[in-house]
């Protein structure tokens, strides 16, 4: 699956938050755009990238709550009713300066993220494309240490992990990853191929389990 | 078969010892994964387990 993330940002060299994500975004199948608002857009070869897209991800920070205007010119002059991104998946990645708790009714900013996104889920839907739900980062700046540790790796998984994928796909994802690190990193092969064996054993163990489990169901309905 | 809490120990070892940002975050992230799938086999067995010994299949 190939992802294109397409980047708008008024300050991206300010941004700790843009450049987090970028260091998360450094993965195989996943490409980095940058919507330079210095530059006039190049319709053509924007098209051509949507086109060689499965995933295609609008990140920005939430600006009054909507996309900084670059975004909605690209959106003006790249995007076609008539054009072949149907089938394809849409993601929206946003970075808000607000606690997450202030998006609800009743809370301080009255209105859900998911409310305001909305123009972008109907954007989705008339281009017959699949709305992902929106990955959200609230208060980079205030989160620990652990919590960005996490969300990095979230964010590389709204990056390449299917749409609702199920326990055993998060498992095969590590798999992968241990696998691409064994490759890549010779001096941790030994103790990492010894993670990876002791991972898929347990992967096993638990697909056995769970299809014995089920077969004691089938077999309970049918005595009933 | 090695112990669970020997897999938990490699992990956390790695994610201590690392020097890169993203390795450390992935370390991390296994190993809350790896204790999500140790939860699932023992809530898995346990429910074999129970329903092996429910009296009402006997």
């Amino acid at each position: 699956m190939k992802t294109l993330i397409i980047v708008a940002h008024p300050q991206l060299a300010d941004s700790a938050t843009q450049a987090f994500l970028k260091a998360g975004a450094q993965l195989p199948d996943v490409t980095w755009h940058y919507l330079d608002e210095r530059q006039s857009i190049n319709v053509a070869a924007e098209r051509q990238l949507l086109l060689v897209a499965n995933r295609v991800i609008l990140q920005f920070p939430l600006y009054w709550y909507s996309a900084p205007a670059i975004l909605q010119i690209w959106e003006e002059q790249v995007l076609q009713v008539k054009g072949s991104l149907a089938g394809k998946e849409l993601g929206v990645v946003v970075s808000t300066g607000v606690k997450a708790e202030a998006y609800q009714a009743g809370g301080a900013e009255q209105f859900t993220i998911s409310e305001l996104l909305r123009p972008f889920q109907a954007l989705t839907h008339k281009l017959q494309m699949t709305y992902l739900q929106p990955f959200v980062l609230s208060q980079f700046a205030h989160l620990s240490e652990s919590a960005k540790q996490r969300l990095f790796i979230a964010y590389q998984q709204y990056l390449t992990l299917s749409v609702s994928a199920a326990f055993s796909e998060r498992e095969s994802w590590f798999v992968e990853r241990l696998k691409r690190m064994i490759a890549a990193k010779p001096e941790l092969k030994d103790r990492v191929t010894l993670i990876l064996e002791q991972l898929e054993t347990q992967q096993e163990q638990l697909d056995e389990l769970q299809w014995t489990l089920q077969m004691m169901k089938a077999s309970e309905n049918d005595d009933e | 078969m090695m112990t669970n809490d020997w897999l938990q120990q490699q992990i956390n070892e790695l994610a201590v010892t690392s020097e890169h940002y993203e390795e450390q975050a992935l370390f991390r992230a296994l190993a809350e994964l790896v204790t999500e799938q140790e939860k699932r086999i023992e809530q898995t067995q346990g429910e074999i387990d129970g329903r092996t010994w429910d009296e009402r299949q006997w």
